[in-house]
C-alpha cells in the first residue's frame, strides 16, 4: 500500500474539505481517467483496491497512473478506551481528494475496456466518480 | 473553408459580467495579436462548439467575425478554460494572425498503423499527442500523420523521426519521445511468479507422495500441537 517514506509530523489536524480541486483536473498522462465528483478522504487501502481492480480487468495490458498519494496520517484510539488522554495513535494514511480531481489514468486499452475498468475502480472509491477522456482541444 | 466563429464585442469585464454572459449563452473571450490592441469579446457558444466538433478540433485557422466590424480576422485558439466538473467552456483566448508572419501553433498527431512490437506483445505508449510548430499560416497543417507500424519492442519514436513538412518547423526538442513500445513487464513478473508457484506445488506433491508411500511414519504438525480449551 502507498504511504510516505519519511514524515515531518506523526499526527496532523483533520482540516476541511472545502471547494474544488485546485489542479489535476485533466487527463494528462493516459487516454482515460476516473474523476472524483465529491470531496472525500481516500485511504491507501481503497487506492490499492481500485488499482488491483483496474489492473485485473485490463489483464495487465494497458498502463495505469495513480495521481493521488495518501500522505495524511489518520489517528485512531484503541477500542474500548475512555475519551481523553490525548490524541490516538496513527492508524492509516489517506489522500485528500476534492471534486474534479482525476485520480486514476489509463492508456493502451480500447475505450470500452477502460470504461469497465474505471467502473470497477469507482466501486472501490468512497465518493461518486465519473469516467473522463483526454481533452485534446476537440477533434479526434 | 475555414470555420467561422461569431462574436460580439463586450465592454464589461470581471466575474459577475462573465457569469451574466454565460447565462445568455455566450462565452467570454479575448482577441490579441502582434501590433493589435486586445479586444474583449463574447463568442457565440453554438459556433464555438461547432468548431470544437470539427475533425481537427480547435487546431488550425479559424475565421472570426465580430459584430459591427466589417473585416473579419483570421485567428488561432491559444487557450480554452473549461469547468472541470461541468465541462462548460469558461473563457477562450484567440490570437489574431498575419498572413506574412510566422506563428507558433499546436498541431495534433494522428497515429496510424499497429506497431510490430504490439503484435509481439508490447504496449504502445503515447508521450505526446500534440506538437508545437512554427510556420506561416498558409503552411499550418491540420494534423500530422505519424506512422508507428515499424516500431518494435523497446523502440522509440522521437520528434526528429516525425515527417518533415514544407515550411513547418518543430519547436519541441528533437530528442523528445513521441511514442514508444514497451514490453508488458507486469505480465513477465506474473509469469515468473506463477512458474515459481508451480515448481513449489510440484515439490510439495512429490513430498506428499513420498510420505504416502512411507505410511504414517511422521505425524502431522497439527497433531503435535497441544489442544487448547
Amino acid at each position: 500500500m502507498l504511504m510516505p517514506r519519511k514524515i515531518r509530523h506523526r499526527k496532523v489536524q483533520r482540516g476541511r474539505l472545502k471547494g474544488r480541486s485546485k489542479g489535476g483536473t485533466e487527463v494528462h498522462f493516459g487516454d482515460y481517467g476516473l474523476q472524483a465528483l465529491e470531496p472525500s478522504w481516500v485511504t491507501a487501502r481503497q487506492i490499492e483496491a481500485a488499482r488491483v481492480a483496474i489492473t485485473r480487468h485490463v489483464k495487465r495490458s494497458g498502463k495505469v497512473w495513480i495521481n493521488i498519494f495518501p500522505d495524511k496520517p489518520v489517528s485512531k484510539k484503541p477500542a474500548e478506551t475512555r475519551m481523553g488522554s490525548g490524541k490516538g495513535n496513527p492508524d492509516h494514511w489517506v489522500a485528500v481528494v476534492k471534486p474534479g480531481r482525476v485520480m486514476f489514468e489509463l492508456s493502451g486499452v480500447p475505450e470500452n475496456v477502460a470504461r469497465e475498468a474505471m467502473r470497477r475502480a469507482a466501486h472501490k472509491m468512497p465518493m461518486k466518480c465519473r469516467f473522463v477522456k483526454r481533452f485534446a482541444a476537440g477533434g479526434e | 473553408m475555414q470555420t467561422v466563429l461569431n462574436a460580439v464585442p463586450r465592454s464589461h469585464k470581471g466575474k459577475q459580467a462573465a457569469k451574466r454572459l454565460r447565462r445568455e449563452g455566450l462565452i467570454p473571450a479575448i482577441l490579441y495579436g502582434h501590433k493589435f490592441d486586445p479586444v474583449l469579446l463574447a463568442l457565440e457558444e453554438k459556433s464555438f462548439l461547432a468548431a470544437l466538433r470539427r475533425e481537427k478540433g480547435l487546431h488550425g485557422l479559424l475565421s472570426l467575425k465580430v459584430a459591427g466590424d466589417r473585416d473579419g480576422h483570421t485567428v488561432v485558439v491559444k487557450e480554452v478554460q473549461r469547468d472541470p466538473l461541468k465541462d462548460h467552456v469558461l473563457h477562450v483566448d484567440l490570437q489574431r494572425i498575419h498572413a506574412d508572419e510566422e506563428l507558433h501553433a499546436v498541431v495534433s498527431l494522428h497515429f496510424k498503423g499497429e506497431p510490430v512490437g504490439v503484435k509481439a506483445g508490447g504496449i504502445l505508449q503515447h508521450y505526446l499527442y500534440e506538437v508545437n510548430v512554427q510556420c506561416l499560416p498558409k503552411d499550418l497543417p491540420e494534423y500530422i500523420p505519424v506512422d508507428v507500424s515499424h516500431l518494435d519492442l523497446k523502440e522509440n519514436l522521437r520528434i526528429s523521426d516525425l515527417p518533415l513538412l514544407d515550411g513547418v518547423k518543430y519547436i519541441n526538442k528533437p530528442e523528445e519521445i513521441v511514442a514508444a513500445v514497451t514490453p508488458k513487464r507486469v505480465r513477465e513478473v506474473a509469469k515468473v511468479v506463477t512458474e515459481l508457484y508451480e515448481e513449489e506445488a510440484e515439490e510439495e506433491a512429490a513430498a506428499e507422495a513420498e510420505e504416502a508411500a512411507g505410511g504414517k511414519a511422521a505425524p502431522s504438525p497439527e497433531g503435535e500441537e497441544p489442544s487448547r480449551e
